[in-house]
């Protein structure tokens, strides 16, 4: 019934859905553990970051909200644009990287992934989280903000 | 005040009156005076039948003697909160279940409608609210792509249209036209709609501007006395600023937080959460979503006598409400259910728990109503509540 209203226009039941018929061996499952921990390590960063920056900032937030705004939305497009993973918006991109690329097409990502030299994929991998980490804290710590942001992975 | 010696009456006495009450009234005087029950306010439809001057011999068979005396204090008022104040949990509950008895205890046929109605008007709230929220964040997930979009191109065939959905239907994507080829140019277009679209969410949110009180109880004090004191400025603050999640905690945890939900703010958090996630910004829409889904269930379950006049029932829909949020923000019912038992509620009833459950499959969202719980033989042992009054 869901399935054929099709309520993500991509086929699938739920936002994100990724296939699961891949058999893990145990050295596998330390990936898992490092997730986890970077998981908590990403929230611990956040956190503490957005309070230091709201501690930091706030006599000029409550002066000039707007203007706070706008650097924060332009630095944000300048941080984004040039990394061709995080110049879509949030959805997309958790979308694109959760594809599974086959021999051909699949975008951007998929492209690269299929290229032997993968080193500029990597740096642009490395770079647009720590972009996206560090707008984050901003934007959330910073309370002029009308909406903050919520469990968006690496967003 | 009936039967001083009966000690929850007492207290219950003192809670809602005060010396003086009757030559002015405030905030904590109240609705009803007890001498003119049969003239009670026809503005909560609740009978007053519990009281000596409309006496009912089914209510009395009913009811004993402790409970009669109960009946005639100021149960099943409105008590009005003041900002910042607590609801009084235990109040509220013996109120509804006074009220869940004078209902029952009718008879005829069309008391049995009404009764009826009663019964399944949380299954109607719940049903009502999740419509609305779903129709919200449609409206919201359709304006951010389409919104968000601009930043790249414009679809020719209809400006209203996302990349997406300007190329759904085929593979080629030629209506889909971007601004520019250079990437210099692009650059700059995509920063200036960032921006335009960010100062429209921060301007759409200066709309929700209100004031309170600073310290209610001192201002209070201070005009009864005469002195001229300084009045404390009130506090502004932008009801749609924020994710609204602390400020739906604070509220569900039975704080009185006035403005915080209208169909003003569903509205303007709707728009603004559409254009702040549009513009770029490194938030999410499902905070938002949370507030959205809260105002939604407000709005709709003040229709009803039942909630409106009960902060405690109010309580438990806007929790059924804020369960849908996160229901449409990641197609996960349990996952809202989950949500609203870990991060928000601070609710004493766990009964709401299955009605959570019932909520979020498919967005339709049940309220156990006394009886409706009873059937389930998951909850063999739950009366309805007026055992425990």
């Amino acid at each position: 019934m869901l399935k054929a209203l099709d309520p993500t226009r991509t086929g699938r039941l739920v936002l994100f859905e990724t296939n699961y018929g891949v058999i893990y061996k145990p050295h596998n499952y330390a990936f898992f553990v490092l997730l986890g921990v970077s998981g908590g390590l990403f929230g611990a960063i956040f956190c503490k970051g957005s309070q230091m920056w709201t501690r930091r900032m706030k006599p000029f937030i409550n002066k000039h909200p707007l203007v706070e705004l706008s650097i924060i939305v332009l630095v944000t497009a300048g941080l984004q644009y040039p990394n061709p993973i995080t110049r879509e918006p949030a959805l997309l991109m958790i979308k694109n990287l959760l594809r599974d690329c086959g021999a051909k097409g699949g975008g951007w990502i998929c492209e690269q992934e299929r290229l032997e030299d993968k080193t500029a994929y990597y740096r642009w991998l490395i770079s647009g989280s720590i972009v996206k980490i560090f707008m984050t804290v901003v934007t959330v710590g910073s309370r002029s903000e009308s909406l903050e942001m919520m469990f968006c992975p690496l967003c | 005040m009936s039967n001083p010696k009966d000690p929850a009456t007492a207290i219950l006495a003192t809670t809602v009156t005060t010396p003086g009450a009757e030559e002015a009234a405030d905030e904590i005087t109240p609705l009803i005076d007890h001498n003119h029950h049969a003239n009670a306010d026809a503005h909560s439809q609740r009978p007053r039948r519990h009281s000596h001057s409309t006496t009912s011999s089914i209510l009395f068979s009913h009811l004993s003697r402790d409970e009669l005396a109960l009946a005639d204090t100021a149960i099943g008022e409105r008590l009005p909160y003041d900002a910042y104040q607590t609801i009084d949990w235990l109040h509220d509950l013996i109120k509804d279940s006074f009220r869940y008895r004078a209902v029952k205890s009718r008879k005829g046929v069309r008391a049995a409608f009404a009764s009826a109605y009663e019964d399944y008007q949380g299954w109607l709230v719940a049903g009502l609210v999740g419509i609305l929220t779903a129709f919200v964040a449609f409206f919201v997930d359709y304006a951010e792509s389409s919104f968000g979009d601009l930043k790249f191109g414009l679809c020719r065939r209809n400006p209203l249209f996302g990349r997406e959905a300007c190329c759904f239907p085929r593979e080629s994507c030629d209506e889909w036209k971007p601004w520019s080829e250079d990437y210099g140019v692009s650059f700059a277009i995509y920063a200036c709609v960032a921006w335009v679209l960010a100062m429209g969410a921060g301007l759409v949110t200066k709309l929700t501007r209100a004031e309170l009180p600073a310290f209610a109880t001192a201002t209070s004090v201070t005009a009864e006395e005469g002195h001229d004191h300084k009045r404390a400025e009130p506090k502004v603050i932008y009801m749609a600023a924020g994710s609204g999640i602390p400020e739906i905690k604070l509220l569900l945890s039975g704080f009185e937080f006035p403005n915080l939900l209208s169909f003003r703010v569903l509205v303007v958090k709707a728009v603004g959460a559409s254009l702040a996630v549009a513009s770029g910004l490194c938030l999410g829409k499902e905070g938002p979503f949370v507030h959205i889904a809260t105002s939604a269930g407000y709005v709709v379950a003040r229709q009803f006598p039942q909630f409106r006049d009960n902060g405690r029932r109010l309580r438990e829909m806007l929790s059924v409400a804020c369960s849908s949020a996160l229901a449409v923000a990641f197609g996960s019912p349990v996952g809202g259910v989950l949500f609203v038992y870990e991060v928000i509620t601070t609710l004493p009833s766990q009964s709401v728990i299955l009605s959570h459950v019932l909520t979020c499959t498919g967005n339709e969202q049940p309220l156990p109503q006394e009886g409706a719980l009873e059937s389930i033989p998951l909850f063999p042992h739950r009366g309805h509540h007026a055992q425990s009054a």
